[in-house]
């Protein structure tokens, strides 16, 4: 064996990498030598030109920090990550990029991780469940949801803590995949796949939120679709999957509304009674009369109905009478309702999620300043009609907020982040009145599917007619009636009813919660209520 | 009176010693020099016996031409009597020994013996300028500014006479590239130019310079022929590098910062003007703000480069260990982006700060010239290096848009590498003649 085939076998054998290691450091070490010389070297001549020189060395820096921010830290940018995944034929380039951080649920189920051999490549253990609140991370279509939000942390670059740092220091030394922080989100993982089990075949959204705090427990929407691969969702324009219905679903709130109809007559200590026959309301003349649904099925069975006659708020509240809210909504006047419509942030998006460079929040609703002269829209927007839409998440807060002496918070998906008080809806003897209506309304009124035995379950349906096709199904409710823990909501699109197609999820939902431990079940309490 | 200071302090050095510290000074940097260059050969070497047990002497020529250039530019100078910066000399074969290890290592030599001809022929060059410009002969040149003008212009004529386009711009057959040329030529007429009316340009108000009539219409028009003919060459970053150099010899001359100020002003203006109009420089400010709206078309040469960057990290995979091809045209524009990955953001920075070091050196040469010609024309020329040093690096980081210009004595291509050495050369006369003026 010549010299040159030893040399070649020892290079290819156990010490190879040693060796080069070797002669790479000796290679920097030699030049380093080479350059201090060229500094420290007697230097003849004048400094007289010192700006050019510090120019130059200026703008030597200036292009070694701008290389720096690609070089070493080129993994911050999605782009260029995606860019070197696809195109870039080094095979070591991918161990070099970020181990993203797994996101989980409160209990610490992993809800999304990355895959141990392919880093790049993410796995969601929940499949389609929990698709819309964690989002997606795909190479070529970027990112959504959580991964997108909590992305500085997911990758460890979030530099919130020396430990971050420190860790991003030691990736740049090492040349390693940088490896980033797990994220906890405030959901319930069982709570989560039962709601979108409970939704399938349907489209709608369902929330569930600790109105104490404001933390979200389940943020479904239906349809979902599989977050390891968000392009064929991409392609089906007639569900539109990709859709987080929960947050950016904007509907007619209908009935549900009502509730805060009923907490702004209470706040007045207002309790009219007024007449509501069949034929309806007319809020103002030539207008179409605002009737009650029972009118239309009786209409539609052929029977007779002489309307409620003359009724309070608590016949009006647990037989959502739309007669006689929109005649409360024109005795309260179109002022206390703008000046509702402001506390409720209704105009406004609720931020449910915040992340370093964005942000997860719901859309803004929509509802128009009411003129004073304008009763027939007034009347409308009485009983969660007209130009009134919202998402399930504000319609889950604002129910929350009943729950929770009247104070509206600030939804919560990350453990870490802190419960904020937005303001206050009603006031807390106001929520106290509203939570007993809620109450009655399960018991007695339109949500009695509602009425969970062992649970004291206080909600309200609502039945939103939308245009261009059925109503969309509401119920919104919240348990026990006097120390709530959870807020259910579920909308259920074109689902009709809301009795029917919505409060039996909420029911379901509840029985879970109480099941996992979420809820307390209070049958002595309700037996001591009834 | 700069004469006299120089004298002062020049006379310090022990006298009957026949060769002053500078000598001894001169073969410890060309011996860090050699063992710097030594050390990336053998890194480059071991890659190649670690795949084939064969060392045949293509492998081995370019470092023993490199190895006897040293020894031959040490006993030279020695002979002759150098008394320039010492660093000067180290410098252009430190960065020069760089270049000849990577383009050893993109395989630029595999065709033969006969590529190695420009670093024999920059060497070459380099010794030769010294020797005939130094001892303050340098001064003869201030007479050769309009026939180096004229010279600068029909090198350009004739390479758009016979030069055949590609790759946006237009090179002569074997895409020899004369134009290189026409760098020093020019900033060798603009020097003596300035140099005759640099009364003229030190009229200031308020801070603001106030060019004199005659002799800055004067310039401008002269001016606008070179730039005209690089327009038509195609070649925008040629003119910008120009007009860049001379503001920084305005500046030389005059002392004026307002110069400096105006004049930087007004090349950007030129760029961003050359890139509104220009269809060429348009795409390449496309890329440059955003190489990701088009990654596997305009955006996919800086892409591959930023890959191979971020490939190289902190300390890069070693010389020879990388996979620099690829990157498109690696060898010449985009032998930076090799040299990142394979020596890392550590090795960039230190071979960003041989360059820093190297035109700092040229700068205090110029500034301290026996002559103001001199002062001038060193200032150009290191000014013409540390722009295109700049404008190639940044380039290929995606700091500033593509503007086509090769890395000094490191890009592939024999122009390039011998019109560097011997504005080299150019530098280490000048800060000769200080010297022997200052020890006469």
């Amino acid at each position: 064996m010549s010299l040159l085939e030893s040399i070649m076998v020892e290079l290819n054998g156990a010490h190879g990498p040693a060796v080069f290691a070797g002669l790479r450091q000796a290679f920097l070490i030699c030049l380093a030598l080479a350059v201090a010389g060229l500094l420290l070297a007697p230097r003849p001549g004048r400094k007289q030109l010192w700006l050019l020189a510090t120019g130059l060395w200026l703008a030597l820096l200036a292009v070694l920090v701008h290389q720096a921010a690609w070089q070493l830290a080129g993994f911050r940018r999605p782009e260029f990550v995606r860019f070197m995944r696809f195109h870039d034929p080094r095979p070591d380039t991918l161990l070099k990029q970020v181990r993203r951080g797994a996101i989980t649920d409160w209990r610490g189920t992993v809800l999304a991780r990355s895959d141990p051999v392919d880093i790049g490549r993410r796995i969601y253990p929940l499949g389609s469940a929990a698709c819309h609140a964690v989002g997606y991370f795909d190479p070529r279509y970027g990112m959504a949801g959580v991964e997108q939000a909590a992305d500085a942390t997911l990758c460890g670059y979030s530099f919130a803590s020396l430990d971050d740092l420190d860790r991003f220091g030691r990736n740049l030394l090492d040349h390693r995949a940088a490896g980033g922080s797990d994220v906890a989100l405030t959901l319930d993982a069982e709570l989560q796949v039962e709601a979108y089990g409970l939704m399938a075949g349907k489209r709608g959204a369902v929330v569930v939120l600790r109105p104490s705090d404001g933390a979200i427990l389940c943020l479904a929407s239906a349809p979902g679709f599989d977050p390891a691969n968000p392009a064929e969702a991409m392609l089906d324009t007639v569900n539109a999957p990709l859709l987080n219905r929960a947050v950016q679903g904007l509907y007619p709130p209908g009935s549900t509304f009502k509730i805060l109809m009923a907490g702004l007559a209470a706040e007045r200590r207002l309790a009219p009674q007024f007449h509501c026959p069949a034929e309806g309301f007319v809020p103002a003349p030539g207008c179409r009369p605002i009737r009650d649904s029972e009118f239309y099925s009786a209409l539609r069975t052929g029977r007779a109905w002489a309307g409620y006659g003359r009724i309070g708020l608590q016949q009006g509240f647990i037989h959502s009478s739309n007669v006689y809210f929109s005649q409360l909504g024109e005795a309260l006047g179109a002022t206390a309702f703008d000046e509702l419509v402001v506390r409720s942030r209704i105009n406004t998006c609720l931020t449910y999620c915040s992340g370093a460079a964005t942000s997860l929040a719901s859309a803004p609703g929509h509802l128009p300043q009411v003129g004073s002269h304008d009763r027939l829209l007034l009347a409308q927007l009485s009983i969660g009609q007209g130009p009134m839409l919202l998402t399930p998440l504000h319609v889950a807060s604002l129910t929350a907020a009943v729950a929770s002496d009247g104070m509206l918070r600030q939804p919560r998906l990350r453990v870490d982040s802190p419960a904020v008080e937005l303001g206050r809806v009603m006031t807390p003897e106001a929520a106290a009145t509203v939570r007993d209506l809620m109450r009655d309304a399960v018991r007695h009124g339109t949500g009695r599917v509602a009425n969970v035995p062992g649970l004291t379950v206080c909600g309200k349906t609502g039945t939103a007619e939308a245009p261009g096709g059925g109503e969309h199904a509401w119920f919104t409710c919240f348990a026990p009636a006097r120390r709530p823990e959870l807020v259910v909501t579920v909308l259920v699109e074109r689902g009709g009813y809301g009795a029917q197609a919505a409060a039996p999820i909420a029911c379901a939902l509840l029985e879970e919660a109480v099941e996992l431990g979420l809820l307390g079940s209070d049958i002595k309490e309700q037996e001591r209520a009834e | 009176m700069s004469a006299r200071r120089s004298r002062t302090k020049q006379a310090r050095p022990v006298p009957g010693q026949a060769a002053p510290s500078g000598a001894r000074g001169l073969s410890l940097l060309l011996l860090l020099t050699l063992v710097a260059v030594v050390a990336a050969y053998a890194s480059v070497l071991a890659v190649k016996l670690c795949n084939a047990p064969v060392l045949s002497g293509a492998h081995l020529a370019p470092l023993a031409l490199y190895a006897a250039t040293l020894l031959i530019v040490r006993l030279a100078l020695g002979a002759t009597g150098y008394r320039g910066d010492a660093g000067l000399v180290a410098g252009a074969f430190l960065l020069a020994g760089i270049g000849m290890v990577m383009q050893l290592r993109v395989g630029a030599y595999a065709a033969g013996f006969q590529e190695l001809l420009p670093l024999a022929l920059g060497a070459g060059g380099f010794l030769l300028t010294v020797i005939l410009a130094g001892k303050g002969r340098v001064r003869h040149m201030e007479h050769a500014g309009w026939p180096a003008y004229l010279a600068a212009l029909g090198l350009m004529a004739v390479v758009i006479a016979f030069g055949q386009r590609f790759r946006g711009a237009i090179f002569l057959p074997g895409n020899y590239n004369p134009t290189e040329m026409a760098k020093p030529l020019l900033v060798l007429f603009a020097a003596a130019y300035l140099c005759r009316h640099r009364e003229a340009f030190t009229v200031t108000r308020l801070g603001l310079p106030v060019p004199p009539v005659a002799p800055g219409a004067g310039l401008l028009l002269l001016w606008a022929a070179p730039v005209a003919l690089t327009v038509l060459l195609g070649d925008l970053g040629l003119s910008l590098l120009m007009s860049g150099v001379l503001v920084v010899m305005l500046y030389a001359a005059s002392r004026k910062v307002g110069w400096l100020v105006v004049g930087c002003l007004a090349v950007v203006g030129l760029a961003l003007l050359g890139g509104d109009l220009s269809a060429h420089a348009q795409v390449r400010f496309a890329v440059w703000r955003n190489p990701f709206d088009d990654p596997t078309g305009r955006g996919w040469q800086v892409l591959r480069a930023l890959s191979a960057l971020y490939a190289g990290g902190l300390w890069g995979c070693g010389i020879g260990a990388g996979a620099p091809g690829t990157v498109p045209i690696v060898s010449s524009d985009f032998i930076y982006a090799a040299l990142g990955e394979e020596i890392g953001w550590a090795g960039c920075a230190l071979l960003l700060v041989a360059f820093g070091a190297f035109c700092t050196r040229g700068w205090r040469a110029a500034a301290a010239a026996a002559t103001p010609f001199g002062t001038i024309f060193g200032a150009g020329l290191t000014a013409c290096l540390a722009a295109q040093t700049i404008l190639n690096v940044a380039g290929v980081t995606k700091a500033l848009p593509l503007t086509g210009l090769t890395l000094p004595f490191i890009s592939h291509g024999g122009s390039s590498l011998v019109t560097s050495f011997v504005m080299a050369g150019l530098l280490a006369a000048i800060s000769e003649q200080e010297q022997a003026q200052g020890s006469r």
